[in-house]
């Protein structure tokens, strides 16, 4: 087939050393998006007077937008926005690419995670917090020990196919000179002009790293499944279709 | 340059964005609803070729499909002895993305089908209707219908993926603001970006209430 395997044997292994990059930017984001989104998604739901439509409108704009169109106005936008912050002295240069990667798929991961909490906190329905609350939990108790989980249990599905798209758009950091699973693959492959094994070696990695992160989502979805709850399987009839259809996705 | 002079020179070229979204859709509708029936068809073998693609498209980036397809197609059609490395750079663009596009609709619109009770079909055929007009006239409209916000999302999903396409040299709105951006030297790229992202989230917007609309529509006729 034209194909040179030997060359999709080396390179697959430089493909591989751009994981770590990939799981770190997945990693952040993660951190960062599922508190952020958590306090989103309840701006979003009790309908704060200021705040809710602001952050609709926000979370609007990044999901309606490409990837790569955000990805360029953080990584043009922000150099100027750091200088006009801190002043003529301030090298920007020197900020590693691998931040705006950070920020970008953060602000990203918040707004695709807040629609999933929404989602899994509006199945749990108000009267658990009522009932929580009466037993003597405060808030963020009630929160945290009895809403939460059951909230995790309905949205898990949805977490996992966000997260699984957040690792593909991943894939497009390479414009930022941030040295991920892409990026090294390409390098390598261009130095030789074999672009097709350059690729394919890609195409095989993500595989492997996406159906890794499937199964540890198996996994916690297998553990967390102690929290499901009558009121949580019996939702609304359309979020009960509208939950299997997103979980398919 | 304001952002209105350059949202006047990106506008002639949203047609192309939006035939490559949309021809991706209606040929990823078709080979999703295939992919479907092979899934849930008897026969083991289709099922697991069928399951197979759908994780292999998954599981990939969009960018990476786009490449295979640009650059790996022309090789494997070199072998049958077709050439086809002379092709529009549109067309490769809309072969990738409505693989990216089968593979999930298949995983909508199999649920969907399911979710349409077997009572119906039975039903349809006690009346007299055959098989067939049983499926096209009962079955498939309620699919469609349980289906449609997921259809309204990959839709949405399909405008921002065909924005990769300039990778390939695709003219498209976001094609054509990498060349502005390098026939102004690089002077103006924060408010390019800002008017394709406007473009683009003007798009999804209106995809997104059209979705809604018929979804409303859809549904008085159903109940």
């Amino acid at each position: 087939m034209d194909l040179d395997l030997e060359f999709l044997w080396t390179n697959l292994g430089e493909a591989v050393r751009g994981i770590p990059t990939t799981l770190a930017i997945i990693g952040v984001a993660m951190a960062i998006g599922i508190p952020l989104a958590f306090f989103i998604a309840l701006a979003r739901l009790n309908h704060i007077k200021v705040l809710s439509p602001i952050l609709t409108l926000i979370i609007s704009f990044l999901r309606g937008t490409p990837m790569m169109v955000q990805i360029f106005l953080v990584y043009n936008g922000m150099p100027l926005l750091l200088k006009a912050v801190t002043g003529p002295d301030f090298d920007v240069y020197s900020v590693p690419p691998i931040l705006y990667a950070f920020l970008v798929f953060a602000l990203n991961a918040s707004a695709a995670y807040s629609e999933m909490w929404k989602a899994g906190l509006s199945s749990v329905g108000p009267r658990q917090l009522e009932a929580a609350q009466t037993v003597g939990l405060s808030g963020p108790q009630a929160y945290w020990h009895i809403i939460i989980p059951q909230a995790v249990n309905v949205s898990l599905p949805s977490f996992c196919s966000s997260t699984l798209t957040m690792l593909k758009n991943t894939s497009l950091v390479f414009v930022m000179t941030v040295m991920d699973i892409t990026a090294r693959a390409k390098v390598a492959a261009g130095l030789e002009y074999k672009y097709v094994e350059g690729y394919l070696d890609m195409f095989l990695v993500y595989l492997v790293v996406c159906s890794l992160i499937e199964l540890a989502f198996k996994l916690i979805e297998k553990k967390m499944r102690r929290y499901q709850t009558d009121s949580a399987k019996n939702g609304k009839a359309g979020s009960g279709q509208a939950g299997k259809v997103k979980a398919a996705v | 340059m304001k952002i209105t002079d350059i949202l006047i020179k990106l506008i002639p070229f949203i047609p192309r964005t939006l035939l490559m979204a949309g021809a991706s859709l209606g040929l990823g509708l078709v080979f999703g609803s295939l992919l479907a029936a092979m899934k849930l068809s008897r026969f083991v073998v289709l099922k697991k070729i069928a399951e197979i693609f759908t994780t292999f498209v998954r599981c990939t980036p969009t960018m990476v499909l786009l490449f295979l397809c640009y650059y790996g197609l022309p090789l494997l059609f070199a072998h049958i002895g077709i050439d086809i490395s002379g092709g529009s750079k549109t067309g490769f663009s809309i072969t990738a993305l409505t693989i990216f596009a089968s593979g999930i609709l298949s995983e909508i619109i199999r649920p969907a089908y399911l979710s349409v009770p077997k009572g119906q079909l039975e039903a349809a055929m006690t009346v007299g209707l055959t098989k067939f007009q049983a499926m096209t006239h009962i079955i498939i409209p309620q699919t469609i219908f349980v289906a449609l916000p997921n259809i309204g999302n990959m839709a949405i999903s399909l405008v921002q993926e065909s924005s990769l396409a300039y990778l390939i040299g695709v003219i498209d709105v976001m094609g054509q603001a990498k060349v502005i951006n390098s026939i102004s030297s690089g002077l103006h790229i924060i408010p390019i970006y800002f008017a394709v992202s406007i473009i683009c989230w003007l798009i999804s917007l209106a995809i997104g209430r059209g979705i809604d609309v018929w979804t409303f529509r859809a549904g008085k006729v159903l109940r």
